[in-house]
């Protein structure tokens, strides 16, 4: 059977070519893709050339059958297919198949053979209406995935756009105005100019956006309304309510607002050096009871000891060094005071009594 | 009836661009050639019919190739599993003639991944051996194209199948194997889907296409390809001169089997293992020539 002849070295030496990723086609990696070559072809592999073409002889139809027996095409591969480009691959494939098909549709045309179906003929295809159906679903939901990450997307970009899209809007928005307020400005001047008279009717043109900023919120702090406040700091009218704030700043002071606070609590050497909160402990408690009467007396009887009160403060103003005098001259004063408004609340309960 | 056999006459004097060669083994194409106009068509063309089968142990997505190509070859008669592994080559023989068939495709499974192609042409013609690589089926691609069942497909080669004799060979069987027959009882008219045989990187590569005309029915150019499917990649590993056996005429000289590549890897695995226990052992042993010297200052702090 002819002479074995052999040819290894004819086949071109591919090198170092790796293919272990070869026709790993994306999906479903099978176990079957990885396909190792060996890089050097192997010395003592038959190739019997005269066999080959022998058997081809053998096997191969009569020169006189035609073409449309086999309906064979060669198409020329331009250029070398890289096989682990699947993208390049598959369009290899498909140009090789459209001009093929192209091919034999002219020899098809020019046999005066249809090649297409026509519209009504109706026969079994390779695929089943059922499997079309599932390709349809994959398609449809495939579609559906991608309309749903763009809407995700543009969703998220809109969100980011529209803070400056609201900031250009208000930015708009006060040129409107402004523009506005001017153009009435500069009507009102060309009415003075052309000599209208300023009579009395005019008096309530003489509207006050004449500065421009009437409109605007007036920059001007409030005391004691916060800066939303739009209730005319009817909201913060309260008695206890600024009693409440100097609690809270006492507070934030004392144990702050927020952070490790243990830190601030404790003692250090300067604290611990610092005499000053100390007093003695011996008027402890007649500053106490002091501080404690002075504010009864404060919101009580404000009237009759006001004038002593305020001689007081000055008092205190004055001489703040000479503590002890002071302190005499305020408990005397205070006891006098405490005599005085017993002997009135005795008056006043006898005459109720009296009255009964 | 009379336009058609008018027809054949006339192509038959086309010649045909395979080599020449005087005498032909296969009957059925004697009769032909020396009495063309007696002879019809299709009684040439029964003996190009084909034979499917597999062994046994196929996985199912070998299965499912097995069937759609059974789908997309009208030509063709599907058989049972065939058991013996011994005798293979006999009772494939055998099997053929019984079906009357002129060539045949056997599906072989091999340790439920390795499936190999058997492509024969059967009383005496040559036979080749590949391994099929990167199989996906119809029902797993999920391609839009579809085509009617039993029209003839226009079978498209690279022209890199001329670049060598077995090439040429692989070539011719091709033909003749996926080419249905014209005038084929189960085949249509029409001609509405076209193979691709390509080789790239020593493969043959197999795709299918359908042709579709949305454009007007004049213009070829606007003519569109859809994908239908399988894919499938061929590798030849041998070319026997029998069928099914006889003399080796061709082997791959790249070929691998996959039963290697699977032991070259376990070996690598296995490799790291005993690597690990040799240096092991190696450092015991180092140590235990070294030993350390007592240090003087070891005591130092003792009392």
């Amino acid at each position: 059977m002819g002479i074995f002849d052999k040819e290894p070295v004819m086949f071109e030496e591919d090198g170092e070519e790796d293919r272990d990723e070869e026709a790993s086609e994306s999906e479903s990696g099978s176990e079957e893709d990885e396909d190792v070559k060996l890089t050097e072809p192997s010395k003592n592999s038959i190739y019997n050339r005269d066999g080959l073409l022998d058997k081809l002889g053998d096997i191969c139809w009569p020169e006189n059958a035609g073409w449309i027996h086999g309906l064979s095409i060669d198409v020329n591969q331009e250029q070398e297919v890289d096989v682990n480009d699947d993208l390049t691959r598959e369009a290899a494939f498909v140009m090789q198949a459209l001009e093929g098909t192209k091919e034999a549709f002219e020899k098809l045309k020019s046999m005066k053979i249809n090649c297409f179906r026509p519209a009504d003929y109706y026969a079994e295809m390779v695929k089943t209406d059922s499997h079309m159906e599932k390709v349809k679903v994959k398609l449809l939901s495939e579609k559906r995935k991608i309309e749903e990450a763009e809407e995700r997307r543009k969703a998220r970009e809109s969100k980011k756009l529209s803070k400056e899209i609201q900031a250009q809007k208000q930015k708009e928005r006060a040129k409107q105005k402004k523009e506005e307020i001017e153009s009435v400005k500069k009507w009102r001047k060309q009415r003075q100019q052309s000599g209208f008279a300023v009579g009395e009717k005019d008096a309530d043109m003489n509207l006050p956006f004449e500065d421009g900023k009437t409109f605007e919120r007036s920059n001007k702090k409030r005391p004691g309304v916060a800066s939303g406040d739009r209730s005319g700091g009817k909201a913060k009218r309260g008695v206890g309510n600024l009693n409440k704030q100097k609690k809270r700043e006492f507070r934030n002071s004392k144990f702050g607002s927020g952070g490790r606070k243990g830190l601030k609590k404790q003692n250090t050497a300067e604290t611990t050096d610092d005499i000053r909160s100390f007093n003695g402990g011996k008027d402890f408690d007649d500053n106490k009871m002091l501080g404690n009467v002075d504010e009864v007396s404060y919101s009580h009887e404000a009237p009759v000891v006001d004038k002593e009160e305020s001689g007081n403060i000055h008092h205190n103003k004055d001489e703040e060094e000479d503590d002890d005098d002071d302190d005499d001259e305020l408990r005397r004063r205070v006891e006098e005071f405490i005599e005085k408004v017993n002997k009135e609340w005795k008056a006043e309960s006898l005459r109720s009594s009296l009255l009964a | 009836m009379g336009k058609k056999r008018k027809q054949i006459e006339a192509e038959v004097v086309e010649p045909e661009e395979i080599p020449e060669r005087p005498k032909r083994t296969l009957l059925g194409w004697k009769d032909k050639s020396q009495v063309p106009d007696k002879e019809t068509d299709s009684k040439v063309f029964r003996n190009k019919e084909k034979y499917i089968d597999s062994v046994c142990a196929v996985v199912c997505r070998y299965r499912h190739l097995m069937l759609n190509m059974v789908s997309i070859l009208p030509h063709c008669k599907k058989d049972n599993k065939v058991e013996s592994k011994a005798t293979k080559g006999a009772t494939m023989n055998e099997l053929v003639e019984l079906r009357s068939c002129s060539s045949c495709l056997f599906f072989e499974c091999r340790k439920h991944k390795d499936l190999y192609l058997w492509m024969a042409k059967c009383p005496n013609g040559p036979s080749v051996k590949f391994l099929v690589n990167a199989v996906y089926t119809m029902e797993e691609l999920k391609l839009t194209g579809n085509h009617l069942k039993g029209s003839r497909p226009i079978l498209t080669f690279s022209n890199n199948f001329d670049k060598d004799a077995h090439w040429k060979l692989l070539k011719e069987m091709i033909i003749q194997i996926f080419g249905t027959p014209k005038e084929h009882r189960k085949s249509k008219p029409y001609h509405d889907h076209v193979f691709v045989f390509s080789i790239v990187d020593d493969h043959i590569w197999f795709r299918n296409y359908q042709i579709s005309d949305k454009g007007p029915r004049e213009d070829r150019e606007k003519m569109t390809l859809i994908e239908v499917g399988p894919r499938f990649c061929l590798n030849p590993i041998k070319i026997f001169g029998g069928s099914f056996g006889g003399p080796t005429l061709y082997e791959n000289p790249f070929f691998v089997s996959p039963n290697q590549i699977r032991a070259l890897e376990k070996r690598k695995k296995a490799g790291k293992f005993a690597k690990k226990v040799k240096a092991k052992t190696r450092r015991k042993m180092h140590e235990l020539s070294n030993p350390l010297e007592p240090d003087e200052f070891a005591d130092m702090w003792k009392e």
